[in-house]
């Protein structure tokens, strides 16, 4: 586990990030590897333009 | 909006950095910030967006503004990326009402299609300057402060994102913060140290 950068917390800040993504890009990365994946996958149910992404889904 | 800033005085661990800075950023404006290494440019950035305060003098925002701090969409100094995860989820992130669609397809005017969905580790410094670049743009905001934006590029695609920013600002004012350079003639110099 390791620190979260504040320098990436203060992008978060000044670009008014919503706190969801914020726990999904910064926090958990750092604090919890590998269950940012899991947490919030797929943005939104809208298509990524990314044929891959898209075709596989995560049923959400 | 227009942002004043009145005397600005700083020091930095008893280094005094700015000395009475006086400068007006209003819609429309476009400046160079210029001086040389260590002279402040960044310092005076991270002021305009209240993540540092002076020691003396204010940094105003004038006209009818409904915020406390300016609403600006900024290239740091610094990538300031989220390593782990895609330039089309880096850019998206910074706004809820934005797609991963609509991120990727601005990233696509400048990134190879094989690059957008790898994660930003895996991009080369230009690569990661270009999606920090269209992260600022993209995002609703008043001003663009871009810190060194142009790190790495030769001049054919500097060009190319200059004229992606001018036209993403509109009529926003923008500050590019760096050394001078030519694609910039048509900005106004600001000069400091």
């Amino acid at each position: 586990m390791s620190e979260v950068d504040p320098k990436l917390l203060e992008m978060a800040k000044v670009f008014h990030v919503p706190k969801a993504a914020v726990m999904k890009y910064i926090i958990l990365p750092a604090k919890a590897p590998g269950l940012s994946r899991v947490f919030g996958a797929g943005k939104s149910t809208k298509a990524s333009g990314n044929p891959k992404q898209d075709k596989g889904g995560s049923g959400k | 909006m227009t942002i004043q800033l009145q005397d600005i005085w700083k020091s930095i661990s008893g280094n005094e950095i700015l000395r009475g800075i006086n400068w007006e950023i209003g819609s429309d404006d476009c400046f160079l910030l210029t001086g040389p290494a260590g002279s402040g440019k960044t310092l005076l950035l991270r002021l305009i967006l209240g993540l540092e305060k002076p020691d003396r003098g204010s940094v105003n925002l004038l006209g009818d503004y409904k915020y406390d701090t300016v609403n600006a969409g900024v290239v740091f100094q610094e990538d300031r990326l989220c390593e782990q995860f895609s330039a089309v989820e880096n850019v998206a992130m910074v706004n809820e009402r934005l797609s991963e669609k609509v991120a990727g397809e601005e990233l696509s005017k400048f990134l190879a299609p094989n690059r957008l969905f790898v994660p930003v580790s895996e991009l080369d410094e230009v690569e990661r300057r270009l999606v920090v670049m269209i992260r600022a743009c993209i995002i609703p905001s008043d001003i663009l402060l871009l810190d060194e934006p142009f790190r790495g590029m030769d001049r054919e695609l500097r060009e190319k994102v200059i004229r992606y920013i001018r036209n993403k600002a509109g009529h926003k004012g923008i500050v590019f913060a760096g050394r001078d350079d030519e694609s910039l003639g048509f900005c106004r110099r600001f000069e400091i140290g």
